[in-house]
């Protein structure tokens, strides 16, 4: 397996509960986490993950940005969601079609 | 054995194409009194499973909430027990596991020698590997308290301290277990081990003298815990089960739930939960008309068949290891994240498990059902069974049955991805698009099951 990318696992300090990491060299992580320098390609994922991992320690202000990247993340989440009762709809129609056709063409 | 699973997957073939046609035939019962069913073709059976794993996954990624998924995978109940209960039951299984082992071997030996009626063949495939195994994914992991070897070995180190002779090297890990489930395997396709009772005891007396040295040399701990593949495969289905052994009792969790937490420990363990999934499916593919024919045609370039077999066992395990990890690579795109490719293969590695346990249940519940006659026939008179050994013939629902069984562990694979993924992901959508490789490999999985279950029997050649 080949990763163009610099592990920087080893040196987190509570690897326990960071998972390993790679930066490829062409690249600088948008985002570190403050409190397990864990780093995010987004500055939403680094702030979400602060909510998910770190909601006991963190600031007033951390809370704050988390409760507006959620609230963001919520309108994307609903558009996503409206796609995927599209592809379970799609999914039906067309096992029911290809099982209409396949048992229609041997009656 | 092979002989029954022919019978059972035949059963499973029509069923399966009578009941994923119910949709639409039940119109035509319920308007006139009779109809005629109709085939569905194979294609579209294995179509329709792979269906329900996209499907399945569809569904549960409207499930985001991180607190919900935590509570219901961590959500655990104690099951009171007693210390000194605990302490005599497992006492008595240990010596129950040796008697058990030393009678098999015994009869295995001086006992009748059609297979049917011999203690060791039948309890061996149909009460060991078949409903014993079925216990430790659907009941618990009792493996370490009846495991005859591991009393044998303790027997050594009360008579010579507990000090391992030989410190084990790490450097090796999990890969002797790997090696070790995928040479067992081999050699149960490639031997009569489920035709002649004596050649199934002495491949017992081997696997007892190097299982036993090993622990002695390495220390109990180390050779159960570490290199012994059966111990490894009933720790892996004793995940899935509903009861957990903790260090203060015994814990009732939600069906994988244990394997929604825990920290991936290497590829070699990786490797393992592969190589289990991929010998569930070898034992299948080798008893495809399809197989015969490649098999064959292999052979008649001069290739010998023992070869061609191990070749083929060690190719597969290759082939599905190589695409999980192709499935790990992606995920690290998909879900926009710096979490090493080889993290993740690790990390996802246990919602695995679930998927080769459905199998194991789809290919030896009906096994073990139909020859429980005959198990209690030789375990009631071992040495003189019955003239004639009864089976029981399953209905013919018992097919559909083993469709569900396959997609259930599926499903539950499913589950466990989306658990493990939210666990390790920020937000809610990173999370759902990093499973969508693995999603696209258990679809694959599932068709490719799916397909072997319902190929005709065809004894594999050369054998």
């Amino acid at each position: 397996m080949t990763e163009p990318s610099i592990a920087d696992s080893a040196s987190a300090p509570n690897s326990a509960s960071t998972p390993a990491t790679a930066i490829p060299d062409t690249e600088t992580p948008t985002a570190r986490c403050p409190y397990c320098s864990r780093p995010f390609r987004t500055e939403q994922a680094c702030t979400l993950h602060l909510g998910d991992a770190h909601g006991e320690t963190w600031t007033d202000d951390e809370r704050a940005t988390y409760e507006a990247a959620v609230d963001d993340e919520a309108d994307d989440l609903f558009v996503y969601h409206l796609k995927v009762i599209g592809a379970l709809s799609l999914l039906y129609a067309g096992y029911v079609l290809a099982y209409m056709i396949v048992l229609g063409l041997q009656g | 054995m092979r002989q029954a699973r022919a019978a059972v997957r035949g059963i499973t073939a029509v069923v399966a194409t009578l009941v994923l046609a119910g949709e639409a035939t039940a119109h035509a019962g319920g308007l006139s009194g009779t109809f005629k069913p109709v085939a569905v073709p194979s294609w579209l059976v294995v179509a329709t499973g792979g269906g329900v794993i996209g499907a399945s996954f569809l569904l549960t990624s409207l499930v985001t909430d991180h607190d919900f998924i935590q509570a219901v995978t961590a959500w655990r109940a104690d099951l009171p027990t007693r210390a000194t209960e605990r302490s005599v039951a497992v006492r008595g299984c240990r010596w129950l596991g040796v008697g058990v082992l030393a009678a098999i071997v015994a009869v295995g030996w001086i006992g009748p020698r059609v297979a049917a009626a011999n203690l060791a063949i039948v309890g061996v495939w149909a009460g060991w590997w078949a409903g014993y195994a079925m216990t430790t994914y659907l009941v618990g992991n009792t493996w370490p308290a009846v495991n005859p070897w591991r009393t044998l070995a303790a027997l050594s180190t009360q008579i010579r301290g507990n000090q391992p002779l030989r410190s084990y090297p790490d450097r090796l890990g999990a890969w002797p277990s790997v090696a070790g489930l995928i040479g067992l395997i081999w050699l149960e396709v490639v031997s009569p081990l489920a035709q002649q009772p004596r050649t199934l005891v002495a491949v017992i007396g081997v696997y007892s003298v190097v299982t036993v040295a090993g622990a002695v040399v390495y220390g109990t701990e180390t050779w159960f815990g570490v290199v012994d593949p059966i111990s490894r495969v009933f720790r892996w289905y004793g995940r899935v089960a509903p009861l957990q052994r903790t260090s203060k009792g015994i814990d009732l969790v939600f069906p994988g739930g244990a394997l929604a937490d825990g920290r991936p420990t290497g590829a070699d363990e990786t490797a393992f939960v592969v190589a289990l999934l991929w010998v569930t499916t070898y034992d299948g593919l080798v008893a495809t008309p399809a197989w015969a024919t490649a098999v064959r045609a292999v052979v008649g370039w001069g290739l010998p068949p023992s070869v061609v077999y191990l070749g083929t066992a060690i190719a597969g395990f290759g082939c599905f290891f190589w695409i999980y990890r192709i499935a790990a690579r992606r995920s690290r795109r998909t879900a926009d994240t710096y979490v090493t490719a080889r993290y993740l293969r690790d990390w996802f590695a246990p919602a695995l498990v679930p998927i080769a346990a459905g199998y194991h249940l789809a290919h030896f519940l009906g096994y073990f059902l139909s020859l429980s006659p005959a198990l209690i026939a030789v375990v009631a008179q071992p040495l003189a069974p019955p003239a004639a050994i009864q089976t029981l013939v399953l209905p013919a629902w018992f097919g559909t049955l083993q469709l569900v069984f396959v997609l259930a562990g599926h499903m539950l694979a499913v589950w466990v991805a989306h658990a493990r993924s939210f666990a390790l992901f920020p937000g809610r959508l990173a999370p759902i698009r990093g499973q969508y490789p693995f999603v696209l490999v258990m679809v694959f999985y599932t068709v490719l099951s799916m397909w072997i279950v319902g190929q005709p029997y065809t004894q594999p050649p050369y054998l």
